[in-house]
């Protein structure tokens, strides 16, 4: 090639890439600045790449995320973390472009690069950046510096750090509720790094702010961050100044409140000790189980094992299960279901007895819920069920829920219930799986939608993986056979497609004796679809079986195939072909 | 369309009965409202499925003794205590404003509307009285007392202001149908709200109520929590809230930054964080009449707006629901002060969708409306990448997309200012017109094509020659092209690894690129 000749510009390569229209040539160049670093070297790709990307920033805001990505790995490429500063620059100005994402990027990137940075260097310029955004003239840029803050703070001098202390607490105070939100979402951060002293003060008063918004988005961040913020503080300090807002929000006249402070109460718990947790908390959970908003129940319910986890078996038996007991039978399915996602983790906090007792019964209730949702949910939480209960009570109550759910009328339940079939099969043992379910197994075969029956071949495979060749001979393979004759194409494709996935799981012995002359008779078949992919099964069966079969039954067929009238049969076929001929030479 | 559809009877109404008469909007009112309530206790015993409605799930303590009343009290004490008071007309005058602020006292109380059975006598007895202060204050001559101020805003506030509920998430799938147009949620209590809305926007409006004093009850914290209302599901409550707003805008000049400044903030947080929000379109159209109204020369604040606030909403992707509202208000600015246009071009292309070809369309049209108002000095400024924009539109697969493009040479004046600038345009646009009437799939868009390619050849056939063997030219090397960036790219891999492996000093010779 002539071009080999010519000298190359490593920069001017990238500049004039970045000049293209298609914008996916420039996000190919962007993705690729490490080869131009690394080609350039480092002193270069200080001076002169790092300042033209600088200045190279009006880009769209995909190139922009892109860089914004890459200036965050770019230490090793400036020369390593004594250099990390010259990358300040350029994700300074990313950080107050319009785009929300590219902003939260070049946030996450500083702060990668800061977390390295010498401690000297963060003084004399992630501070003094971190000041600027904060002072910024559009809120873009304010936004993105209550990101940094927790990065900036620990390794700053005194003066520096009340002075931290003082811009941030204007953010929280900030004329945009964009402002606000942002210095609410990341104050829960800042806090971890403040010490003790200033937290009680400082940022208790930041947060008494936040909580008194008179926008709800922004009370409602501040509830976020009331659990990171108690695990900070002392157990008492807690009690008294975080335990009264958070029973406050509890009770908020918005529901979006309610439901941060119900995904998120339990966090709590552990930081304000075990007497408050019963007789404040409890009762806010209690409440917030009862709430009269769906959403907030939805939420309070997703909890209810980690909250019990925390307290006494006895609380929980006392208050939380009489609740648990009543949102079984809730009026929203998406509250039973929130609640069958995470029952079953109550038994070993409530002890045998009582789970056999009290939370079996609503088990089995919701095992028999009229919406799939809830039944799936508890079915795909079996182990734990199975270690609660026992095999004996779980298949009475079990098989039931299983075939009617293997035969629901919406087909994403049933790919549901087929994913959790091999996991069924290993607990519940190859007996139970003969009697009960393989003839179900076979039925997804035929299903009416595709995705079943992908699903089906696939889990004929997993099965035949747990159980062994052995067993699939007898259980799998015959009865997968038997549905080649189906009069639609489609349904003996899937046989097919079965057939080429249970071929390496068998082995090349039973895959010659029985599933190859199943492929071959395919080859006759009068559909091309058919024969495109007899020609693609028997390419993928080639490492798996002898050579001297390969020879003797795979190329004669596939020679015929490609001398047939369809254009893609042929096709398909040559490509066989070939790879038989590049198996041969190599 | 349903939606659109839907969205439009009430408004209709409602504007109607904002501008007509007392005694006939009070009557077509009482009879929409009483239709509305009963459609919506039937939707909501089937979707919602939390026992209390917005307005009992409050906890707010300032006004939870009313509520409490309503959620645990059975309709016999409450109608005890809750009876009819005199009517006006058998008051004397001097007794009047009593009654009056007796009767708005009386209406905050608050009642169940998701039990349509409950209370029926006390809810028509309310509502009664709301059409009553209704009456009262449209006719009313003599300057309102502070007093009767701080008792109607406090009515109002407390029954106005609410949590809405979330959208039920159930059922979608269930029926295995999916219901791709989704009905709003109406209020149930509307039948009460809506005389509440019409008795604000009458209070408002009146000449009795004097701004001076009335800021101090419709004040910061009123005019914000009306704002966070227009996110309602409701079209019949946006479209009074509109009103509304607009009669407070014009009324109360102190509120006018105060309310910008608020609706910008709802703007901000609804296209950077949330990309949802109800009440987006009226939003616009309150803006737009104010827009309306800006004095020229235009000030630079009002630009900012334009440019930080107006552009940037062309990102979410439920542009659709307010495109008309926002193009209006575009095109506002570009007719006051046909300098904007090239910023307001720049700002379409840098929001141009990627994958929503209907979302382009309708960019396309709002272009249109905006080069319509385009200067030759504007339009040179930004045509270079406007037709890089354009012929990416032009030789879209999407067959709308391409023939809403190729329209816009329908327009005379783009026409020409495309004529007076062919020397730049045609050989941007030139591939994407010559590949469509090689083999767009489309008749309509090839024979277009034809058309605009024919109307250019004519024009200036030298230049149309020399771009088509430019396009030769370039077809022919496309593949070397593409190698040879290949091949680069490779190289400098090579010698990046070659770097690496030695950092010694620099392989490549300095360079004066630029």
């Amino acid at each position: 090639m002539s071009t080999v000749d010519e000298p190359l510009y490593p920069i001017a390569v990238l500049i004039d890439e970045l000049k293209n229209d298609d914008i996916q040539l420039r996000l190919n160049s962007i993705r690729r600045l490490s080869t131009i670093a690394r080609a350039l070297g480092e002193e270069r790709t200080r001076k002169e790449l790092i300042p033209f990307l600088s200045e190279n920033n009006d880009d769209d805001d995909e190139v922009l995320l892109a860089m914004a990505e890459e200036l965050g790995v770019f230490i090793p490429y400036v020369g390593g973390v004594e250099h990390a500063h010259v990358l300040l620059p350029p994700l300074e100005t990313l950080c107050t472009v319009e785009e929300t994402c590219v902003r939260d990027k070049a946030v996450e990137s500083l702060c990668r690069i800061g977390s390295q940075m010498r401690e000297s260097d963060l003084v004399d310029w992630f501070i003094p950046l971190v000041k600027r955004l904060a002072a910024g003239e559009w809120f873009t840029a304010r936004v993105s510096a209550c990101g940094l803050f927790h990065i900036a703070y620990p390794s700053a001098p005194d003066m520096f750090k009340t002075e931290l202390r003082s811009i941030y607490s204007q953010l929280c105070q900030d004329d945009m509720p964009m402002v606000r939100r942002a210095a609410a979402t990341n104050l829960g951060k800042f806090a971890a790094t403040v010490e003790a002293a200033h937290l009680k003060t400082d940022i208790m008063s930041m947060f008494e702010d936040l909580t008194q918004d008179d926008q709800d988005s922004v009370r409602l961040l501040a509830v976020e961050s009331c659990a990171a913020l108690g695990k900070l503080l002392e157990p008492q300090d807690c009690v008294a100044h975080i335990l009264p807002v958070i029973v406050s929000f509890s009770q908020d006249k918005s529901w979006r409140v309610r439901y941060m402070v119900a995904n998120q109460l339990y966090e709590l718990c552990e930081a304000v000790g075990p007497e408050p947790t019963r007789t404040d908390l409890v009762p806010a959970y209690v409440r917030l189980l009862r709430d009269n908003e769906a959403e907030v129940r939805i939420a309070a319910a997703g909890k209810v094992t980690k909250f019990c986890r925390i307290l006494s078996p006895e609380l929980a038996i006392q208050h939380i299960l009489p609740c648990v007991k009543e949102l079984s039978s809730d009026s929203s399915q998406h509250v039973r279901s929130a609640l069958a996602s995470v029952i079953m983790g109550m038994a070993p906090v409530l002890g045998k007895d009582a789970t056999i007792e009290q939370l079996l019964p609503i088990f089995l209730s919701l095992l028999k819920d009229e919406f799939p949702d809830v039944r799936l949910n508890i079915i795909s939480k079996l182990d734990q069920v199975n270690q609660v209960i026992g095999i004996d009570l779980l298949s009475q109550s079990l098989l039931p829920a299983i075939v009617e759910l293997a035969e629901d009328r919406h087909w994403r339940v049933r790919l549901a219930i087929i994913e959790y079939i091999p996991l069924l099969a290993s607990q519940l043992g190859v007996g139970f799986f003969d009697d009960k379910l393989g003839a179900l197994c076979m039925q997804w075969l035929e299903d009416k939608v595709h995705s079943i029956r992908d699903a089906a071949a696939n889990n004929l495979k997993r099965l035949a993986e747990e159980f062994g060749p052995e067993w699939s001979i007898q259980h799998i393979v015959p009865q997968v056979l038997d549905k080649i004759t189906n009069p639609h194409y489609l349904y003996r494709m899937t046989i097919l497609h079965a057939v080429s996935l249970l071929a390496p799981v068998m082995g090349s012995e039973i895959t010659c004796s029985t599933l190859l002359p199943v492929i071959v008779t395919a080859s006759k078949d009068k559909v091309p679809n058919i024969k495109f992919n007899v020609a693609k099964v028997l390419q993928s069966t080639i490492p798996i079986v002898d050579q001297s079969v390969v020879e003797k039954t795979i190329r004669p067929c596939l020679i015929d195939l490609a001398e047939d009238p369809d254009v893609d049969v042929r096709f398909f076929a040559n490509q066989a072909l070939q790879s038989i001929d590049h198996m041969m030479s190599s | 369309m349903i939606k659109q559809i839907l969205g439009k009877i009430p408004r209709k109404h409602s504007k109607s009965a904002g501008d007509s008469s007392l005694s006939s909007s009070s009557s077509t009112s009482s009879k929409r409202g009483d239709g509305g309530g009963k459609r919506f206790s039937n939707a909501v015993d089937e979707v919602i499925s939390a026992p209390f409605s917005a307005l009992s799930t409050g906890n707010n303590p300032e006004d939870s003794f009313l509520r409490d009343k309503n959620l645990k009290v059975n309709g016999n004490s409450i109608s005890s205590s809750y009876e009819a008071l005199p009517s006006f007309k058998d008051t004397s005058s001097s007794e009047k404003q009593l009654l009056f602020i007796r009767k708005v006292k009386m209406c905050c109380v608050l009642f169940d509307f998701t039990d349509p059975t409950k209370n029926l006598k006390e809810k028509e007895i309310k509502r009664q009285t709301l059409l009553e202060i209704v009456e009262y204050i449209t006719s009313a001559n003599g300057k309102f007392t502070e007093n009767v101020m701080q008792e109607v805003v406090k009515m109002v506030s407390v029954n106005i202001f609410r949590e809405f509920t979330p959208q039920p998430r159930d059922n979608k799938v269930i029926d295995g149908v999916e219901l791709d147009e989704e009905e709003p949620a109406m209020d149930p209590a509307w039948p009460h709200l809506q005389v509440v809305y019409e008795f604000l926007l009458r209070f408002v409006a009146s000449p009795e109520t004097d701004a001076k004093v009335a800021k101090r009850y419709i004040d910061h914290s009123f005019v914000l929590k009306l704002l966070n209302l227009f996110d309602s599901e409701d079209p019949r409550e946006r479209e009074y809230l509109k009103t509304i707003l607009h009669r407070i805008y014009g009324k109360f000049m102190v509120h006018r930054p105060f309310i910008r400044k608020a609706i910008n903030n709802i703007f901000y947080h609804f296209v950077f964080e949330t990309d949802k929000h109800n009440g987006i379109a009226e939003f616009l159209e309150v803006l737009g009449s104010i827009i309306n109204g800006f004095a020229l020369p235009l000030k630079e604040e009002h630009k900012l707006f334009l440019v930080r606030t107006l552009i940037p909403l062309h990102k979410p992707k439920c542009l659709t629901m307010y495109h008309q509202q926002l193009s209006y208000c575009i095109t506002q600015f570009v007719e006051k002060d046909s300098k904007l246009a090239d910023i307001v071009i720049r700002g379409l292309i840098k929001y141009w969708p990627v994958t929503n070809s209907s979302k382009e369309v309708l960019f396309l049209n709002e272009l249109e409306e905006v080069l319509e108002a385009t200067q030759p000095p504007e339009f040179q400024r930004c045509m270079v990448p406007l037709f890089h924009q354009i012929s990416h539109c032009l030789s879209s697969l999407h067959f709308q997309v391409a023939e809403r493009a190729l329209f816009l040479w329908n327009n005379d004046h783009i026409d020409s200012l495309i004529k007076q600038n062919r020397k730049i345009i045609l050989p941007i646009i030139f591939p994407a017109l010559e590949r469509n009437a090689r083999h767009h799939w489309n008749q309509v868009v090839h024979s277009l094509t034809l058309n605009v390619r024919k109307n250019l050849y004519d024009h200036d056939q030298d230049l149309f020659k020399a771009c088509q063997i430019k396009f030769q030219d370039d077809e022919a090397k496309e593949n070397e092209r593409k190698e040879k960036r290949e091949s680069t790219w490779i190289r400098l891999e090579e010698l990046a690894t070659k770097r690496a492996a030695t950092t010694q000093a620099i392989l490549v010779p300095r360079t004066g690129a630029t």
